[in-house]
C-alpha cells in the first residue's frame, strides 16, 4: 500500500497500465524482496501489498489531504482501514461495532486534518489509535455521538478495498489460508477453525481440544509462518 | 497514558504478535505494544498481516468446517483404529490367549496325531513277504494282510546282463501310480523287492511294473498284478 507523491493519471489510465503487468500478487516479506521499493522512495499506488507498511507521512501528505486529493483520501482510508481492523479485532470488536468505530475514528480524523489541528504529521498514526481509543471509550459507555455534519464532503469510506488487485488479492489470501489448513493435522486445523469462527472463549478452545494457551499460540504462529512463506514463494497464485 | 513502552527484541521473545492477535494482552500490554508496532516496520506488516488472515480465515471457516465434517477417511485412518485396539491391554490378551488355544488344539489334533503315526510306524510290525512271479497273465494273485502288517513284495525277473538302472511302479486298479521307486540291479540278481506298510494302501487290485531305463529312453515292462484284502 504506497501512496503516490504526485497523480499518475486518471484513473482509466493506472487501471490499463495495471492490467498490462503480470497479476501476481504477493504478501511482502520485510526487507527482503529486492524489487520491493521502500517506502521513503514508493511512488507508486499498485505496489503489491495487502498489508501495512511503515509508510512515512509527512507534511505534504497532509497537504494533499486538506486540499481533497482523491488519490491521497483513498490511500488514507485504505491504509488505516487495516490498521484500525487489526487495532479493534484485538480490541476485541465484532463486525458491526467494528465497521461503525472505524469508520467514525476515519471521519473524525480527516475532519481534524480539514481543520488543520494536526501538526506533526509523523505522528498520525499514534494520533489515529489515539481518535480510536477515544470512539471505542464512547461507545463502550454507551456515549456514541457521531460527530457527522451532513453538509460535510467526507470520502466514502468503505469497508471495500479501493484498489484494483483487491479482490485478486483477497482471493490469493483465502486461497492460502484454505491451503495452510489442508496441511495441517486434522486436530490443529480444528482449532484454527474454531478459533476463525470466534463463536467460542479461548479458554473454551484449549479446554475442548486439551491444549494450552501457549500451544493455541504456536499453533497461530506456525500458521503465521507457513502462510506468510507460501505467498512470499507466490505458490498460492 | 502510555506508562509502559515495548522494543523489538521484547515484541519477539513475547511473541507480542499472536497475544495480540489472540487478544491475550492487559490492556496496558497492548497499548505498550501498539506504541511500539506503529514505529516498527516488522511488527507492524505482522500485526496487519495476521490479522487479515485472520479476517480470511473467519471466511473460509464455515466451509472448512463442513468439508472436515463430511471428509471421507483414508484407508489407513480407518484400518488404524481397528488394529490399534488390538494392541491395547484387554483386547491384547484375549488376542494372545485365543492364539494360544488355537496353537495347543493345533498341537493336540494335528501334531499329535502325526507323532502317533511317525512311532507307530517305529513299532515292531508283523512283516508279510510275497513273491510275485514275472508278467502274471492269468488271475492276480491274492495278498491277504492286516492293517498294521508291512507288506514286502518280491518280483521275480530276469535282469539284463549289465548293471542297469531300473524303476518300480506300484499302480492302482485305475492305472494310477501310487508310487514309484528308482531300482538298481545286478546282473547275477534275479528279483527285487519293496515293502511298504500296509496301511497305505486300499483294498483292491494293484499292478507292479518294472521298467528299465536304457539310455534310448525305451523301457521293457515287466508287470505283476495282485489283489490286496484286509483280514481285520
Amino acid at each position: 500500500m504506497r501512496e503516490p507523491a504526485t497523480l499518475v493519471g486518471p484513473a482509466k489510465t493506472r487501471f490499463k497500465a495495471l492490467k498490462a503487468r503480470p497479476m501476481v500478487y504477493r504478501f511482502p516479506v520485510i526487507a527482503q524482496s529486492p524489487n520491493r521499493q521502500s517506502a521513503a522512495t514508493a511512488a507508486v499506488y499498485w505496489g503489491s501489498t495487502a498489508t501495512v507498511e511503515l509508510y512515512p507521512f509527512n507534511q505534504d501528505y497532509l497537504l494533499r489531504l486538506r486540499a481533497r486529493s482523491a488519490e491521497t483520501e483513498a490511500h488514507f482510508v485504505e491504509y488505516f482501514n487495516t490498521l484500525l481492523k487489526a487495532k479493534l479485532r484485538s480490541d476485541g470488536y465484532s463486525e458491526a461495532p467494528l465497521s461503525d468505530i472505524r469508520q467514525e475514528t476515519l471521519y473524525r480524523v480527516l475532519k481534524a486534518i480539514y481543520l488543520d489541528k494536526i501538526q506533526n504529521p509523523q505522528s498520525l498514526r499514534s494520533f489515529v489509535y489515539g481518535v480510536c481509543e477515544r470512539v471505542e471509550w464512547e461507545y463502550d459507555r454507551g456515549e456514541w455521538r457521531q460527530g457527522r455534519d451532513e453538509n460535510d464532503e467526507f470520502p466514502n469510506i468503505t469497508d471495500e478495498r479501493t484498489t484494483a488487485d483487491g479482490p485478486a488479492r483477497q482471493a490469493e489470501l483465502l486461497q492460502t489460508v484454505r491451503w495452510v489448513l489442508e496441511r495441517l493435522p486434522e486436530k490443529d486445523r480444528k482449532i484454527l477453525i474454531a478459533l476463525f469462527m470466534d463463536e467460542k472463549e479461548r479458554d473454551e478452545i484449549c479446554r475442548e481440544f486439551g491444549i494450552t494457551r501457549d500451544n493455541l499460540r504456536v499453533l497461530l504462529h506456525r500458521a503465521l509462518a507457513s502462510a506468510r512463506k507460501l505467498l512470499s514463494k507466490g505458490a498460492a497464485s | 497514558m502510555r506508562t509502559h513502552s515495548m522494543n523489538h527484541q521484547q515484541a519477539v521473545n513475547e511473541h507480542a504478535t499472536e497475544r495480540y492477535l489472540l487478544r491475550e494482552m492487559t490492556a496496558e500490554e497492548r497499548r505498550a505494544f501498539e506504541e511500539h508496532y506503529l514505529d516498527c516496520a516488522d511488527c507492524l506488516e505482522a500485526v496487519t498481516f495476521g490479522a487479515e488472515f485472520l479476517d480470511a480465515g473467519r471466511q473460509i471457516a464455515p466451509e472448512m468446517s463442513a468439508r472436515s465434517a463430511v471428509r471421507v477417511p483414508s484407508w489407513r485412518e480407518r484400518l488404524l483404529p481397528a488394529v490399534s485396539g488390538w494392541f491395547r491391554p484387554v483386547p491384547a490378551l484375549a488376542f494372545a490367549l485365543l492364539l494360544c488355544f488355537g496353537g495347543i488344539a493345533y498341537q493336540a489334533n494335528t501334531i499329535h496325531h502325526q507323532q502317533k503315526k511317525i512311532a507307530s510306524l517305529q513299532d515292531l510290525r508283523p512283516d508279510f513277504r510275497f513273491l510275485l512271479t514275472g508278467e502274471t497273465r492269468g488271475e492276480a494273485r491274492i495278498i491277504r494282510v492286516t492293517h498294521n502288517a508291512q507288506l514286502s513284495i518280491e518280483v521275480e525277473f530276469t535282469p539284463g546282463s549289465e548293471y542297469t538302472p531300473y524303476r518300480a511302479d506300484l499302480l492302482s486298479a485305475n492305472d494310477k501310480v501310487k508310487y514309484s521307486m528308482p531300482l538298481s540291479v545286478a546282473p547275477n540278481e534275479d528279483s527285487i523287492s519293496f515293502s511298504i506298510p500296509a496301511a497305505q494302501l486300499d483294498a483292491g487290485n494293484y499292478s507292479v511294473i518294472i521298467r528299465r531305463e536304457n539310455k534310448a529312453g525305451a523301457s521293457k515292462d515287466l508287470a505283476s498284478k495282485f489283489v490286496l484284502q484286509f483280514t481285520d
